[in-house]
């Protein structure tokens, strides 16, 4: 920076005076800094009092603890980690192909003028408050889906999972799991979606070029070259449903089990929601419990977040855009 | 339709073909329910029902035909294409159902 270029003018201009830093810089690189300490520092301070507070629940004798019932702390969480996994995949599993579908849609398949308004309708699902969520799930959905229960256990009745007896309610595991799937849905959605229109338009159209259909060439171009992201936008999703609280808690009538069964009235709850509604009426130890099953939904969580950060990142040098 | 006689659209189906096929699927499908429906006055046709029957009626329709007319490859694209649309009307079908809910619950007076 400071050294001069020969040449022929007139005017040189005395060496450069040292780089000055104005207080905007000042400011902008103090804060950004500042912003991600307080970030590291936040998630410090969130896991130290998890860690804090959760640690006398797990040590302490499960007689003295009235949520426990008796039973350890592993005994009593293990069900809550089974409902909200059992939740979130079942969510994913009907979310997933769908967000694929809309998002090849709005990409490839709808027509160019309309498409970006098809994307903001869908983006809408994302604004719905998951308490609004968690009313339309108990009061539409899970009537609505009652009867298909019956007819479940009537006719599927020998799958495990359809093994009955079926809810008089409709509130079963996976009503909870179709409203967590339309939750995740914008998610999964608006990530694969941006993801599929980087497609190098070269590729495509020498696919186009060689004969190849429509879905010929999205299966050979679109959907490989876009797989880290798909990969991370469903790790995303699978994010948010694992943390899901509010909806879950609304929709689910739940019973701490263990249970495959889809449509019974006895159901797993899953973590968050479990705290959700434990919480009210929990004093001394119990709080304690309720909090380290927060600390394991926390290292589920981040787990399965740095799971997805991992692929995105391994992905990204192949994504065909370079 | 009959023998068409312009070579470049022979061994395609007519642009017309997939909604005719989608309303047949759809009049099949009420028809079949229709008839099949117990002799009941508190009987009420599911529209929903009909329509989900409907709309496999003509997937499976409308994929049939093309491979017959069309080969393997062009139906399976149709197939996709018929598919990934259906994945966008079913998303939106939380989001008009919860419009509805929010809308016309909140402006009753009562649950």
């Amino acid at each position: 920076m400071t050294q001069e270029m020969g040449g022929p003018t007139a005017i040189t201009p005395p060496a450069r005076p040292k780089v000055v830093v104005r207080v905007g810089d000042r400011v902008f690189s103090g804060s950004a800094r500042g912003a991600g300490i307080f970030i590291l520092a936040m998630l410090a301070a969130v896991s130290g009092f998890l860690l804090l507070e959760g640690f006398p629940a797990i040590v302490a004798d499960p007689e003295d603890i009235s949520l426990l019932s008796g039973q350890s702390f592993w005994l009593w969480v293990g069900p809550l980690v089974f409902g909200t996994f059992w939740a979130s995949a079942l969510g994913l599993l009907v979310a997933f192909p769908l967000a694929i579908g809309i998002a090849l849609f709005i990409s490839h398949y709808a027509p160019r003028r309309i498409a970006t308004t098809l994307g903001y309708l869908v983006d809408l699902l994302a604004a719905v408050p998951s308490v609004v969520y968690g009313l339309w799930g108990a009061v539409i959905l899970a009537p609505a889906m009652q009867p298909l229960y019956v007819w479940l256990e009537d006719n599927l009745g020998f799958i495990p999972f359809f093994a009955g007896p079926a809810s008089g309610t409709g509130r079963t595991i996976l009503t909870a799991a179709l409203v967590l799937a339309v939750m995740v849905l914008p998610i999964i959605t608006a990530v694969s979606r941006e993801v599929f229109l980087q497609t190098p338009v070269l590729y495509e159209e020498a696919a186009l070029a060689l004969g190849a259909t429509r879905w010929e060439m999205i299966r050979t171009v679109v959907l490989p070259v876009g797989r880290g992201g798909i990969i991370s936008a469903a790790m995303l999703g699978l994010g948010r449903a694992l943390g899901e609280t509010l909806a879950v808690a609304m929709v689910l009538s739940a019973t701490g089990v263990i249970s495959l069964n889809l449509i019974s009235s006895v159901n797993p709850s899953t973590i968050a929601a479990n705290v959700a509604l434990s919480f009210p009426e929990a004093y001394g130890l119990n709080v304690n419990v309720l909090i380290a099953s927060g600390l394991i939904l926390f290292a589920i969580t981040l787990v399965v977040n740095s799971v997805a950060r991992w692929i995105v990142n391994r992905r990204s040098e192949f994504s065909g855009a370079n | 339709m009959g023998q068409n006689s312009n070579a470049f659209a022979r061994g395609k189906l007519g642009s017309s073909v997939p909604s005719l096929m989608l309303v047949g699927g759809l009049a099949l499908s009420w028809t079949l329910f229709a008839v099949s429906a117990p002799n009941d006055s508190d009987y009420e046709i599911n529209l929903l029902v009909v329509a989900v029957v409907g709309i496999i009626f003509f997937t499976l329709g409308l994929f049939g035909l093309a491979v017959r007319v069309e080969g393997r490859r062009r139906a399976v694209d149709r197939l996709a294409t018929i598919l990934v649309t259906l994945a966008f009307f079913i998303a939106l079908t939380p989001l008009i159902s919860l419009i509805i809910t929010v809308v016309s619950k909140a402006t009753k007076s009562h649950l």
